[in-house]
């Protein structure tokens, strides 16, 4: 009540409720994928064991990105490679053939 | 008193390492107060990692309130006591508080933030030239104008912490004559 009477004295609009609605809808859709296991986690995990399995790796050097679009959401994953991975691999399938 | 890391590679912090830290300052003092870096990144982590009690500080803006929120998630489930399925004691400390412009409906109020963070609050740090002041010559304000309002409600939430009951009051600025005559000035 007072605070209608301010406010019509002022002639502001209160802000405050905008906020307090902005925040309910920001946080109602955060704390929803907050509850979700880690997705790109364990896609890195799985990614990271699949390729290593083929070629040495640093493990820091696998990014996987998520970045959600209106329509269609864009799954980046970049892994850096040393170079040289392929003759390492080359040698080690020669060894294998020899044997 | 540990200040938030400001190293310009906070993967120079490693979990094993604070956590030893933290465990050898267990043993000497009462209290380790650890800052957290701006962001909710690894060094924040790191900070609230081996926490057993948190203070979240925020402000009566949507963006400091939203971070809160997430950060309130990571300590229910990132830290070490979260992880033993204990946990982490949490208090909100609301700064820059206008209690004129809250009640104008200009700014959130303190049942809104409180409603929101469902966490229960430590402190009101009414909005203060003081601050910038004190933090122009690096000094806290509650040691370069203890006498000020944002001093008394620091020091009234510090004695909450220690476990003291102090009402919660938004203390107001105290106006000298000159001051109240010259009306709002310039610090």
């Amino acid at each position: 009540m007072t605070m209608n009477l301010l406010r019509l004295l002022s002639g502001r609009k209160a802000t405050a409720p905008v906020a307090r609605e902005r925040l309910q809808i920001l946080l109602a859709h955060e704390r929803g994928l907050r509850g979700q296991p880690d997705l790109l986690a364990t896609l890195r995990e799985e990614i990271l064991a699949v390729v290593s399995r083929h070629i040495q790796l640093d493990p820091d050097k696998v990014t996987v990105r998520l970045d959600r679009g209106p329509t269609v959401s864009t799954l980046e994953v970049d892994i850096e490679v040393p170079n040289g991975f392929e003759q390492a691999k080359v040698h080690a399938g020669r060894r294998v053939g020899a044997v | 008193m540990l200040p938030a890391s400001q190293t310009r590679d906070k993967d120079a912090l490693t979990d094993e390492g604070v956590g030893k830290i933290i465990a050898e300052l267990r043993t000497k003092f009462d209290w380790v107060l650890c800052d957290s870096p701006a962001g909710i990144e690894r060094g924040a982590m790191l900070a609230m990692r081996y926490a057993d009690e948190a203070v979240i500080v925020t402000n009566p803006e949507v963006s400091s309130v939203r971070d809160s929120d997430r950060i309130i998630g990571m300590l229910d489930s990132k830290t070490v006591k979260a992880e033993r399925g204990e946990r982490v004691t949490k208090h909100v400390l609301i700064t820059r508080y206008d209690p004129a412009r809250a009640a104008r409906g200009e700014m959130l109020s303190i049942d809104d933030i409180l409603e929101i963070l469902a966490t229960p609050l430590l402190g009101i740090i009414p909005e203060s030239q003081d601050v910038l002041r004190a933090s122009n010559v690096g000094s806290p304000v509650t040691l370069n104008n203890a006498a000020s309002a944002p001093a008394r409600a620091y020091i009234d939430a510090a004695r909450r912490l220690m476990g003291e009951t102090v009402d919660m009051t938004v203390p107001a600025e105290r106006r000298g004559l000159m001051n109240r005559l010259l009306g709002r000035r310039a610090a």
